[in-house]
């Protein structure tokens, strides 16, 4: 096989498919009537080409036909050209777009509103720093306390049947949190919130006294 | 009426017209993707879900190619996509050819039959592609513009993937001839 006939072969399925003309249509056909090679190789593409030209498809009966139209109709009866077309249009997506921007806005913004300008400490964290600072000389429930939160132990420490309810209720505010505080302790007598409570409770009371005189 | 009025009737709503489009296309659309999936049933639903999704899709049509090429266009799409998911699935039972209508003999029929099992056993080993591309030259007559308006790519490509296509069947047509003969 000669470089021509590489050349040529490269046209032969056009050729075969009669898809070939003018002057490469001449040239091919004078390489053919001198190469056997590729005269063979041209012959056998032509054969598949009509091999598949003597096999087409098979048309199926009427009644295929009948049934296919039927089923079509029904299903072109029930798309919509207009709505499931249309094409893309950007302003629908626009649209949607102002409200999203909109609510990304305060979602960032309305946290930095809310917090006041001087953060104010909770009321219960310097008692719970000074107690890590500070040990304290008789703990009422060392393995409890260990695994709370430093705000839950203030309540935990406080045994439910002594302490009386003011004081009760003041430790669970304290553990709540600065949002919820409300304090019961005013207006209270000293000797009723004072009764029953250990030591260590005295003197988160006296805190508490000292902290708000301080503000 | 021509093509271009039906088209531009569908467009505008009207479902006779599309189906006037449809009745003049039914059996090439069909036939194509019969070459493309080998399965006949399989190519009924395919042909209807390309005049569903080209019903739906009409107003997207911009006659920038002719409408038939357009039909071809997307039913390579979901042949191909069918094909990928049977490949996934697994391929199902074949299923037998469906009687030709008409008067031949039964001998005719069965050297008909053998004669097409034989291609279509020829066409299953070639790829997709080359099966759209051999299909499209050869049956449905498509230039090579067109056929790389339907498959993409350039027409120089598609004159490439067409040859290549033609000399592998060639190749395993041969192959096959040569098997057959040295079984007798």
């Amino acid at each position: 096989m000669t470089w021509r006939c590489a050349r040529v072969q490269k046209w032969l399925p056009d050729l075969a498919a009669g898809d070939l003309w003018g002057f490469r249509r001449l040239q091919v056909e004078a390489h053919l009537e001198t190469c056997p090679h590729c005269r063979q190789e041209w012959a056998e593409l032509g054969r598949v080409v009509q091999e598949i030209a003597s096999h087409p498809v098979s048309d199926p009966p009427p009644a295929f036909w009948e049934e296919f139209d039927r089923e079509l109709h029904l299903k072109l009866a029930g798309a919509s050209p207009a709505t499931a077309s249309s094409p893309w249009r950007p302003w629908k997506y626009l649209v949607w777009a102002a409200p999203v921007a909109t609510a990304l806005v305060l979602w960032a913004v309305l946290p930095l509103l809310r917090t006041p300008p001087g953060e104010i400490p909770a009321p219960g964290d310097h008692l719970v720093q000074r107690e890590i600072t500070s040990p304290a000389p008789k703990p009422a429930a060392p393995s409890a306390s260990l695994a709370l939160a430093p705000r839950a132990k203030l309540a935990a420490r406080v045994p439910e049947a002594a302490a009386p309810q003011g004081m009760r209720s003041s430790c669970e505010a304290l553990a709540r949190g600065p949002l919820e505080y409300e304090d019961p302790l005013l207006g209270a007598a000293p000797e009723d919130i004072l009764e029953g409570l250990s030591p260590e409770d005295v003197e988160t009371v006296f805190d508490r006294l000292n902290h708000m005189g301080g503000r | 009426m021509t093509e271009t009025d039906l088209v531009a009737r569908a467009q505008a709503g009207e479902l006779p017209a599309f189906e006037a489009l449809v009745k003049h296309y039914q059996r090439q659309v069909y036939a194509y993707a019969c070459r493309l999936v080998l399965d006949r049933e399989e190519a009924r639903d395919l042909a209807q879900q390309t005049f569903l999704q080209a019903y739906r899709s009409l107003a997207g049509f911009r006659g920038a190619s002719g409408f038939g090429t357009w039909l071809y266009k997307i039913a390579a799409h979901l042949c191909f996509d069918h094909l990928k998911a049977r490949r996934r699935l697994g391929d199902p039972v074949e299923v037998d050819d469906l009687c030709l209508a008409g008067n031949s003999t039964p001998e005719d029929d069965l050297l008909a039959r053998e004669g097409r099992q034989r291609l279509e056993a020829a066409l299953a080993r070639l790829s997709p592609k080359q099966r759209a591309v051999v299909t499209l030259r050869l049956e449905q007559e498509l230039t090579y513009e067109e056929i790389s308006q339907v498959l993409g790519g350039s027409s120089g490509a598609a004159r490439v993937n067409y040859s290549q296509a033609l000399k592998a069947l060639k190749k395993i047509l041969l192959a096959e001839k040569n098997h057959d003969v040295a079984m007798r």
